[in-house]
């Protein structure tokens, strides 16, 4: 492609006599605005400090399901981490996995649900497997509905009590009305 | 950005003004991760737990003669109230009936005390329930239980 030699340009070649007495016109203005700062960063600050101050280092344990709702109690304990059993909703489940009924639960004459002692069995089997060296201390959750009966209730709790989870725990919502117990020895972990 | 104006220089002279621009970008930019990172990791749900036993797990153990002394404690939840046992027995006023349909906790915690104020040493107590009992009565009856100091609390279905 051949190179030509460059036209005339704006400003240099021509003046554009009327833009330019325009721009000088107005040039003692300045466009400079400085963004005031402060009241965000106190925002921002203020913010930090409430997110801080109510930071739970165990994390979220549990979901709250939307039909299931816990009981309330004023003296529990902080929390830790096990596996979940949910009774609630017309169902048990364990870990995201529907192991019978509820119905079907409270009519069986059987007091250990079969599918439940299973998958217990293998979470049993998998925390032994990948923590070799831990003492299993059986530690289970019950996230159950206010409103179920005893009747499932205690059949869950013998199921988890014949696989060897004896270290049974009621998730409840804490009302404040008692004091906050942090939980007693951090060593097991999960099992 | 933020500006930082000092009278500079020796006194009197008064000729170099302090004029520092603080460059606040980078501490906003920490800020608003730290900010990101808490709402992402908040936990807005506070859950606590009441730990329990079964009762009558394990191998039966022989009881030594103070074992045998010992009270041994069972609150009986049942449709129409409470019945307050100490090995076997009724205890007296544990018989703690419904008030306006509604279980008695006020009246289960005082006679509770009573009971802790005649041992002191003992923090352990059965609480049976009937098959129709709700879950949320067997949770208020045990925190009756931890809040007159019995923390080891079993858990019983039969009656």
């Amino acid at each position: 492609m051949p190179i030509h030699k460059p036209g005339p340009r704006l400003m240099r070649d021509i003046p554009l006599r009327t833009a330019k007495q325009h721009i000088e016109k107005n040039a003692s203005r300045t466009l400079d605005v400085s963004l005031n700062l402060t009241p965000m960063i106190d925002m921002f600050v203020v913010l930090t400090i409430f997110l801080l101050m109510t930071f739970s280092t165990s994390g979220e344990i549990l979901f709250i399901q939307k039909d299931i709702e816990l009981p309330k109690a004023s003296h529990s304990d902080e929390m830790e981490q096990a596996p979940v059993v949910i009774i609630g909703g017309g169902q048990v489940v364990i870990e995201g996995q529907t192991v019978g009924r509820m119905d079907d639960i409270a009519e069986d004459e059987n007091f250990e649900i079969p599918d439940l002692s299973e998958r217990m069995n293998n979470l049993k089997k998998n925390f032994q497997q990948l923590h070799p060296n831990e003492k299993f201390v059986g530690k289970i959750i019950i996230q159950g509905d206010r409103k179920i009966p005893f009747r499932v209730l205690k059949k869950v709790m013998y199921t988890c009590t014949s696989v060897g989870y004896t270290n049974i725990n009621f998730a409840v919502l804490p009302t404040g009305g008692g004091e906050a117990k942090p939980p007693e020895g951090a060593e097991g972990g999960e099992g | 950005m933020a500006n930082v104006s000092a009278p500079g220089g020796r006194s009197g002279s008064g000729k170099k003004a302090l004029n520092v621009d603080l460059n606040l970008v980078p501490f906003i930019d920490l800020l608003t991760c730290l900010i990101c990172f808490l709402l992402m990791a908040a936990v807005w749900v506070q859950i606590g737990k009441i730990s329990v036993t079964q009762s009558g797990q394990g191998a039966p153990t022989e009881q030594t003669p103070e074992e045998r002394q010992q009270l041994n404690l069972v609150v009986a939840i049942t449709p129409q109230g409470f019945l307050l046992t100490g090995n076997g027995q009724t205890l007296e006023g544990g018989d703690i009936l419904k008030k306006d349909e509604s279980y008695d906790y006020d009246r289960l915690g005082a006679k509770l005390k009573e009971v802790h104020g005649l041992f002191p040493d003992k923090n352990d107590i059965v609480v049976m329930s009937e098959d129709t009992i709700e879950y949320k009565d067997l949770i208020n009856t045990m925190d009756v239980c931890l809040a007159n100091e019995f923390p080891n609390i079993s858990v019983s279905g039969t009656i």
